[in-house]
């Protein structure tokens, strides 16, 4: 019982600690439970907390991802699936569907930022989400318009761009 | 403990500085904005989240993004079956059916038939398990006559991802699955060298909603746009349409397509053999006719087809015998300022000159002088390969004043074939003349050496000369790939 309750802290690039139960993270990141597991042996002996050091993540992103950790660990408990670790992708007929909306309702610098801490942190749901959210900020736009929302700078010559158009201008 | 955690600092710090290091030699060059920097893998998961039509626009953003959208499955995600002897369709068919499900994403799917043992099962099985993978660009080929003589293409019974199909050589038959459901993502149908008939077009058009781009070339199509009975439902968004030398049309109606952008129509040019919507907005029309319009009823005729406003056009190709539509029209004075002769918003103008004799020349500057391009910009002028021998040519003189203003945008010309001529040096040096914000003329010849032709006036090749010594002509053997117009042929063994 008392291995349910234990928890770990985490401590973002700019040196922000945060508490988080350990069976809640290690169901959902695989890199800290690649962490836990290695530091298990030394500390198994002793009742002191463990604070990993995260050193990709700022405090700002990784608060939010703790947040979207928890809710779906929650969730899942209360349908009673504590092991069944489900996240859902937005649009399903989940309760989490609108949470999942929301959490990915924001400016474009946090949505990377999510996508990068995501990939690090290996919680595969959650990086299936960022990578959809930022997809959909690509789809059916023209192209001006996906340069004007991310900011990116046309590097292409005319004679380039009618190439690029060439190959595929169906798609065009 | 506090041992591990410090380590991480350290490493924090060395990262750290080297991503300031990375700023300062980057200073110079063009900040990098946040998505493009993120590495290619991440932006390829990204992608896999798109149709593929909106994965391959990715590809125009940036250098950095250019071929990224080809690698974005793990998988090989185009695949083409070329079948070249007996056995291969059931071995092609027995590999595929193999695979593992879920069957993997194609983004592409292309068949090839060179034989003539390929049953109609067969080909539906290929279909069958094209659209179980998804499929979004389908291409379907036969290269022997022996071949599409037997088969038939069938739109697959539910392929939801389609959203290209191209067909060459294959007869699509009229009778469709029953049940079929309507090909929801279904934007482009290209159709060549194939037999549609017009019961199977108008189904075809029934299922496909949300089609946007309609290309048929060398095809037999039994009157397909022929509405008689008002039985033909044309989808609603459709905004392109290009039909190139198809047989079998007495008219092309296009009026029931009012977001009609696009146009092109080559072939014959009997009485008017297309009729565009009057409100529709182009942006771009390509018009090249087998045979002149030679006689006042059939420029008018013609005029009468088009949209009543040209203003919006962008993009302008015509042959040089839809030319003398111009001065058919102003003849009686009367109609020089007809609304679809403003051409206020042409950019690009390609001229493909079938002949470039006096009279053509002629035609050209009347065209010049009738349809007002104040901002054309780009100039591209095709003329004739020259089979005949230089002194073949003719010598008459051009009997219409060239038009004194009205280019003053133009920045770029290129002349394709040129040999000459005297109409040919006298077209050249007329633009050097009345270009005047022109940079580059880019000429290609067969002759990089000025050949010294009769009936050229001496004043034009001195010009031309004087052009070329100080670089605005440009004069080479070959084509210039980098400079090419809005309208250039592409090679269409796919979806292009």
């Amino acid at each position: 019982m008392a291995s349910e309750k234990k928890v770990v802290f985490l401590r973002s690039s700019d040196g922000e600690a945060f508490e988080v139960s350990e069976e809640v993270i290690s169901a959902a990141s695989v890199t800290i439970k690649g962490m836990i597991d290695e530091e298990s042996p030394s500390r198994a002996d002793t009742a002191a907390t463990t604070t990993l050091a995260i050193p990709n993540v700022t405090a700002a992103t990784l608060s939010r991802v703790l947040h979207y950790v928890n809710k779906h660990f929650d969730a899942a408990a209360v349908v009673g699936r504590p092991d069944d670790y489900i996240f859902c992708a937005p649009g399903d007929e989940h309760p989490l569907a609108r949470f999942d909306d929301d959490f990915v309702d924001v400016d474009n610098d946090t949505l990377i930022d999510l996508v990068h801490a995501a990939e690090y942190l290996h919680i595969k749901k959650l990086f299936d989400l960022t990578c959809k959210a930022v997809a959909d900020k690509l789809k059916g736009r023209t192209i001006d318009q996906i340069r004007e929302t991310f900011g990116i700078v046309n590097d292409y010559t005319v004679e380039e761009e009618v190439e690029v158009y060439r190959e595929n201008s169906w798609a065009f | 403990m506090a041992i591990d955690s410090g380590g991480g600092g350290a490493k924090r710090q060395r990262v750290d500085e080297q991503g300031d290091r990375c700023e300062m030699v980057g200073s110079d060059a063009v900040p990098m904005d946040r998505i493009s920097a993120l590495p290619d893998e991440l932006r390829q998961r990204i992608l896999t989240h798109l149709p593929l039509k909106d994965a391959i626009r990715t590809g125009a953003l940036a250098h950095g993004w250019r071929d990224l959208w080809k690698g974005r499955w793990a998988h090989r995600a185009s695949l083409e079956v070329h079948l070249r002897s007996r056995d291969d369709p059931r071995r092609e068919l027995d590999a595929l059916e193999h695979e593992p499900r879920p069957r993997r994403r194609l983004d592409r799917f292309s068949l090839i038939v060179d034989i003539c043992k390929l049953k109609s099962s067969e080909l539906r099985r290929f279909l069958d398990y094209a659209s179980e993978c998804g499929v979004e660009d389908l291409h379907v080929e036969t290269r022997k006559i022996t071949a599409a003589d037997k088969l038939s293409f069938h739109l697959p019974l539910s392929s939801p991802s389609l959203a290209c199909l191209s067909l060459r050589r294959i007869s699509v038959s009229s009778m469709y699955y029953k049940g079929a459901r309507s090909f929801q993502a279904l934007q482009v149908i290209r159709l060549h060298s194939v037999n549609i008939t017009q019961a199977a077009f108008r189904k075809m058009m029934e299922l496909c909603p949300s089609l946007l781009t309609l290309d048929l070339r060398d095809c037999d199509c039994d009157d397909c746009f022929w509405n008689y009975d008002r039985c033909l439902v044309m989808p609603q968004n459709l905004r392109s349409v290009s039909v190139t030398e198809c047989d079998g049309f007495t008219l092309l109606n296009m009026v029931p397509l009012p977001n009609l952008r696009s146009f092109h129509y080559s072939g014959h040019f009997v009485e008017a053999p297309f009729n565009l919507p009057g409100d529709a907005v182009l942006a771009d029309l390509y018009i090249l006719f087998a045979d002149s319009v030679s006689i006042k009823y059939d420029a008018k005729r013609l005029n009468s087809s088009l949209p009543k406003d040209l203003s919006g056009l962008n993009v302008l190709t015509i042959c040089s015998n839809v030319l003398p539509v111009a001065s058919f029209l102003t003849d009686d004075g009367k109609s020089a300022h007809l609304p679809n002769l403003n051409l206020n918003s042409l950019r690009e103008l390609q001229l493909l000159m079938l002949k470039m004799d006096a009279v053509n020349l002629a035609d050209l500057y009347v065209f010049l002088k009738t349809c007002q391009c104040p901002n054309l910009e780009r100039l591209f002028v095709q003329l004739p390969k020259s089979s005949y021998g230089p002194m073949e040519c003719s010598t008459d003189e051009v009997r219409e004043e060239p038009p004194e203003n009205g280019l003053d945008n133009l920045v770029i010309v290129k002349v394709m074939n040129f040999n000459w001529h005297r109409t040919e040096v006298e077209l050249v040096s007329f633009l050097l003349r009345k270009a005047s914000s022109l940079r580059k003329l880019l000429i290609v010849s067969p002759n990089i050496a000025p050949l010294d032709l009769p009936g050229v006036q001496e004043a034009d090749l001195v010009l031309f000369k004087e052009a070329l010594t100080n670089g605005k002509i440009i004069l080479s053997e070959s084509d210039d790939a980098a400079t090419q117009p809005y309208h250039f042929e592409v090679p269409s063994s796919s979806c292009q």
